[in-house]
């Protein structure tokens, strides 16, 4: 009975963990308006920035779809290992991360990770 | 660079080495500890082909599924299969010098461990490399 109980313990742990992380994947996806991207990265209008790794799989039709769909906007792909300053400024910890402010440089969007990213472009499987 | 994964094949592995140690848990089956540390060791020294859950994703469920919607870096979940082997090969030397609870103890942080990567990605043997890898220069595509 005690290794049932001991089993179930685990268990819970691991839906406990699962709840944390579906959580902390809700907060990902959008954030609030304190984060405003760098001077250096604002467009005139509308601006995605999207921060890429060299062998991440999901990242180019990412920026590949933004550029057609997003005429409007100004898009950047930042290769995040060769600006870790600008990586760290703006908590990536993915890739791709997205980011989409609007023309005063705030985030009002962010996509952490592959999945975000597939499902919020509709990206078919690779 | 090695050449990108199915990131749904270790979290297959991690499931099977969950559910394999929590039901030896339950049944007093000690004989799972040892044997998931081989199981463990196999695709994490010899790569997914000899790591039977890996090998039966590979041959058997990953073909009859959709394309991964993303590719991963093959060492994080291998470098996770090396210190799960870590673990259960210790547990499996806690058997044989009797110590039962601390083996047991062992095997259940690997199976909390794998659950929760098989469950939600959160792989922490994974995150570990990649700390690891970056403080050594080594450059790696991670989720």
């Amino acid at each position: 009975m005690m290794r049932v109980q001991l089993m179930l313990l685990v268990v819970t742990l691991v839906g406990l963990g699962n709840l944390g992380y579906r959580r902390r994947l809700a907060g990902l996806q959008v954030t609030g308006d304190a984060d405003v991207l760098p001077v250096e990265l604002r467009g005139p209008g509308p601006t995605w920035v999207v921060f890429t790794t060299p062998t991440c799989v999901t990242c180019g039709p990412v920026v590949d779809v933004l550029r057609s769909t997003e005429s409007s906007a100004t898009v950047t792909a930042i290769d995040a290992s060769s600006r870790p300053d600008l990586s760290d400024a703006l908590s990536v910890r993915a890739a791709p991360t997205v980011l989409r402010a609007n023309a005063d440089g705030v985030i009002d969007l962010r996509l952490a990770g592959p999945a975000a990213a597939s499902e919020f472009f509709s990206l078919r499987p690779v | 660079m090695p050449t990108p994964i199915d990131p749904r094949g270790p979290r297959f592995n991690q499931a099977v080495l969950t559910v394999g140690l929590l039901a030896g848990f339950v049944v007093d089956a000690r004989v799972v500890i040892p044997v998931f540390a081989l199981v463990l060791f196999a695709g994490a020294a010899f790569g997914s082909d000899y790591g039977p859950a890996l090998r039966f994703f590979k041959e058997v469920i990953g073909p009859r599924l959709d394309a991964p919607s993303f590719l991963e870096d093959p060492r994080p979940p291998r470098f996770a299969a090396a210190v799960g082997v870590v673990f259960l090969a210790g547990a499996s030397v806690a058997l044989l010098v009797g110590a039962t609870g601390l083996a047991w103890a062992l095997a259940l942080v690997v199976a909390a461990l794998a659950g929760l990567a098989a469950t939600t990605g959160i792989c922490v043997g994974c995150e570990i490399y990649v700390l690891l890898a970056r403080r050594s220069g080594v450059e790696v595509a991670h989720r």
